[in-house]
């Protein structure tokens, strides 16, 4: 089984400890992952921007660089939704790239939903016993790729307490490029998500999705408010290195 | 209400600043949303009915031109009088017309999103007719020369204290009038307007092409009044709001009021099939259509935005939407605000003084799922997005941008060598772990209100180089 | 604009021509599944009361005569209104209070109705009997029989042959979240209503 990491490139260029800790949780769990190095972006900065000659091409190198891998594993709901979504609605009328981009499409997998629906694994050895921790459901992960479980899973099984937001469900603000085209209603929104995770009086938030946490730990920083935040990959990875 | 779309940025930054539209807001959104979710869940198959009443919808617009005419029909054979306007202009004159050929001093009027966006009362009032507002949302808005924010809840951006303010000021009420005591007031002014209209002007929530019947939702009773009391009833509606057959209505009168106000029924459905019969004790001697098409004949002609007409107006994608809930719907600039209205009003008004609204979006994808006709809304944001870099409406320093990006994305060495120079020359930026101040134009835009953590050194890739070994 | 020309636009925009026109046969039916009916007069009670009506189910014509008396009583109206209908008419024979002459000074409106839809708590009521009664005053009470009870809107037309001028569909009192979406009771129609119901 071939099993390459989509690393992301803002994990690659921002947070590159969240490439280390997915290396490092799949090595634990048996995986022999390899990095193929001519990866870049999946294009959604262009995509959501309305720039689709240019997605076009970037998706083109981003299928071929995957293609003889059975799975392509990336830690982020996002970049996976543009690849299992967006790649194949953008290829619809084109017969040859869309089969491709639909065979890439099945064979990617964001993290925490490779470990439980793959490996089919719950307890995965790692321990976060008594952490008190909130769960953002990012918006691509929740609404695209379905995934609201998986990490919870993980996190249950390590025997952290999962304490729910209200506004678990509701989008951080992040958006791309959103978040700098429309800076101040980007800000009220990570605000207002900062509120919903104060009220949980949990210790970490966490998500699948490195971005958002960025924009929100951005705000959170400005607004004086300390709650750690972290993603979950690095998170369960914490746990493991805690051990049972 | 002048057209603000083209201003979007700035009415939000506005917006986000207005200290009663923001405690409105809060209090009304999230109000909005817990009902609706409450009524979704007392129904077994929402799912299926929201599959549904898309479908029917779908097929409607698909064959519109064959729904229409049998509506007509049905019409003229109930001795409605039957009139067509291509623009708002058009419909205005036909409508002051109507007016002064029959003598009408006062119009009572029931919320109707299409009259706002012809400004048909300024119309009225322009050859002296009164048009008076009945919904009491709208007669609030009406008495502070304010336009409405929300499809359903049109004053929902003022707060109680204002209102409480505004009937003290224009119709001395108590100075701390409650709720209850507001609404009184206003009973009791609009039932004299009541009493002595001569024309009752009503929008429709639904046309049934099989028996040419108006389909009105409410809550007050207003619309009741309104297509009851004045001897002439005029329906102002756009073409769009076709059902084929009575049996489809169930189906949607069991999703709208859900949608929309969280209700299992709305207080009062009325279905007007033709004018008073001679038998009725009461009831208008004359009903009048009028069937508008402002721009909506363009939207049915573009394949790709052809679904934004299945729109019921239930607000449900204004409620759940995260930007709405910040900003308020007056920042849209136009009558059609939220989600809805950032695919709407590009195809009504054109994307040239509207492509701000589509970007008004961190594309989550929540109004798509509410939506209870299955309008794919994200699908038609992004649809407009591109549409607006084609047209060449995107910055030109975004265009560079993305192009520049694309090409890096597919050279990994230089994307390798860009993205190193960029790391490293943030680090200089670097104060306490975080970018201290910087003149980039898109770093700049993000520190306003919001920090930024200094890249790693070291980027993933780089590395990859030792981790690998490292097995 | 005249009609051929904006049902030309219409079928342009689609690209069609008028030759081009197939009647089109939705076949598509949706069933509402939101309804447990133990019993429809138990069903229809829960969801009017739940609105914030008021039922009274009585067991004949007579007590619902006198069941009205009691509540024009106790709400100190000073003149009502009533529908046109037979059944009405026999009820309101012995109501203490005068007519009121002018429908908009009544306090209270009696009325039959159409039919009952017990999934909603809805009266349909009918312009044939006159819309005003249960309109205009500020307090409606109906008086109905179980037997007109449906489960649902869909077989409340079913059947039917033509529609009225007005067919009502009323689900408890007026109401109005205009402020604050705060939940306010009477705003122009009745605020207060009775439903009585023979069985």
């Amino acid at each position: 089984m071939r099993v390459a990491l989509f690393v992301t490139c803002l994990a690659d260029q921002l947070f590159p400890s969240l490439g280390v800790a997915s290396v490092k949780l799949l090595r634990h769990l048996g995986v022999d992952i390899e990095f193929p190095e001519g990866q870049t972006c999946c294009g959604q900065p262009a995509y959501n921007a309305g720039y689709l000659a240019e997605t076009k091409e970037i998706a083109e190198h981003h299928i071929g660089l995957f293609k003889d891998y059975d799975y392509v594993v990336l830690p982020s709901g996002s970049c996976g939704a543009m690849v299992k979504t967006h790649y194949p609605e953008m290829f619809r009328e084109s017969a040859k790239i869309y089969g491709k981009s639909k065979d890439l499409a099945n064979r990617t997998y964001e993290l925490t939903s490779f470990i439980t629906e793959v490996l089919d694994k719950k307890d995965i050895g790692a321990n976060l016993k008594d952490k008190r921790v909130s769960y953002h459901d990012s918006c691509h992960a929740l609404r695209y790729m379905n995934i609201k479980e998986s990490p919870r899973i993980l996190l249950r099984a390590a025997g952290a307490k999962i304490i729910e937001a209200n506004n678990s469900e509701v989008c951080c603000g992040f958006g791309g490029l959103f978040s700098v085209k429309m800076p101040e209603i980007s800000a009220a929104m990570a605000r207002a998500k900062t509120e919903g995770v104060l009220e949980t009086k949990a210790d970490i938030l966490t998500s699948v999705d490195g971005a958002c946490l960025m924009n929100i730990a951005g705000s959170m920083r400005r607004e004086n408010v300390n709650i750690e935040v972290k993603h979950v990959v690095e998170l369960l990875w914490e746990g493991v290195q805690n051990g049972n | 209400m002048e057209i603000s779309t083209h201003d979007f940025k700035n009415n939000a930054k506005k917006a986000l600043k207005d200290k009663n539209l923001q405690i409105a807001m809060k209090r009304a959104t999230k109000t909005f949303v817990a009902k609706r979710e409450k009524a979704i869940s007392s129904l077994d198959n929402f799912e299926e009915l929201r599959s549904y009443c898309g479908a029917v919808k779908a097929h409607t617009i698909e064959h519109l031109d064959y729904y229409l005419e049998e509506f007509i029909s049905n019409l003229e054979n109930l001795g409605v009088n039957v009139h067509f306007a291509a623009d708002g202009e058009e419909a205005n004159k036909i409508v002051t017309q109507l007016a002064l050929e029959k003598n009408v001093k006062t119009v009572v009027k029931a919320k109707s999103m299409v009259t706002e966006e012809i400004l048909l009362n300024d119309a009225l009032e322009a050859v002296g007719v009164e048009a008076l507002e009945t919904d009491l949302g709208e007669y609030i808005l009406q008495l502070d020369g304010d336009f409405p924010s929300h499809i359903i809840g049109p004053a929902m951006h003022k707060t109680k204290e204002q209102i409480t303010k505004l009937f003290h000021e224009k119709l001395g009420s108590k100075e701390d009038a409650s709720i209850i005591e507001l609404t009184a007031v206003a009973r009791k002014v609009l039932r004299k307007g009541f009493l002595k209209a001569d024309m009752g002007i009503s929008g429709a929530n639904f046309a049934v092409a099989e028996t040419g019947s108006i389909v009105l939702v409410e809550n007050e009773g207003n619309i009741r009044l309104t297509t009851s009391l004045p001897k002439i009833h005029l329906t102002v509606m756009g073409l769009e709001k076709i059902i084929p057959r009575l049996k489809d209505l169930p189906a949607f009168l069991t999703i709208l009021p859900r949608s929309a106000t969280g209700q299992k029924a709305s207080s009062y459905v009325s279905l007007i099939t033709g004018p008073k019969k001679e038998t009725d004790p009461d009831g208008p001697e004359e009903q009048h259509v009028l069937i508008i098409d402002n721009g909506r004949s363009n939207i049915l002609a573009d394949p790709k935005l052809r679904d934004a007409l299945r729109c019921i107006r239930c607000g449900a994608c204004l409620n759940i939407c995260p930007v709405y809930q910040n900003v308020g719907g007056h920042a849209y600039g136009w009558v059609y605000p939220g989600p809805i209205g950032s695919v709407l009003d590009p195809g009504l008004l054109g994307l040239d003084s509207t492509h701000q609204l589509p970007q008004a979006c961190s594309l989550c994808g929540a109004c798509g799922e509410v939506c209870p006709v299955k309008i794919p809304l994200p699908e038609l944001l992004l649809e407009h997005r591109q549409r607006a870099v084609k047209q060449g409406l995107s910055a030109k320093a975004e265009k560079i941008g993305i192009g520049a990006f694309a090409f890096m994305a597919t050279h990994p060495k230089l994307w390798n060598s860009a993205t190193k120079i960029g790391r490293l020359g943030s680090q200089f930026l670097s104060r306490e772990g975080h970018i201290k101040g910087s003149k980039i134009p898109v770093m700049k835009e993000w520190l306003k209100e919001r920090d930024f953590k200094t890249p790693a050194q070291k980027s993933f890739r780089e590395q990859w180089r030792n981790l690998k070994d490292e097995k | 604009m005249n009609k051929a020309d904006f049902l030309d636009k219409v079928r342009s925009s689609l690209h069609r021509k008028a030759s081009d026109i197939v009647a089109p046969a939705p076949n598509l039916l949706a069933t509402i599944k939101d309804f447990k009916p133990s019993s429809l007069v138990k069903q229809f009670q829960e969801e009017y009361e739940a609105v914030g009506g008021n039922f009274h189910l009585v067991k004949s014509k007579k007590e619902a005569s006198e069941k009205v008396l009691e509540i024009i009583k106790d709400s100190k109206a000073k003149s009502f209104v009533f529908s046109n209908d037979k059944l009405i008419k026999s009820i309101v024979a012995k109501i203490a209070i005068p007519e009121a002459k002018i429908i908009s000074d009544a306090d209270i409106g009696i009325s039959s109705a159409y039919c009952l839809i017990a999934n909603t708590g809805t009266l349909v009521l009918e312009s044939s009997v006159g819309r005003l009664a249960s309109l205009l005053p500020a307090s409606h009470i109906a008086v109905v029989k179980d037997e007109q009870l449906v489960p649902t809107m869909a077989e409340a037309i079913e059947g039917l042959d033509s529609l009225p001028s007005a067919w009502v569909q009323a689900t408890g009192p007026s109401r109005t979240a205009d402020i604050e979406l705060t939940l306010t009771i009477g705003v122009h129609a009745p605020g207060v209503v009775d439903v009585i119901m023979i069985k």
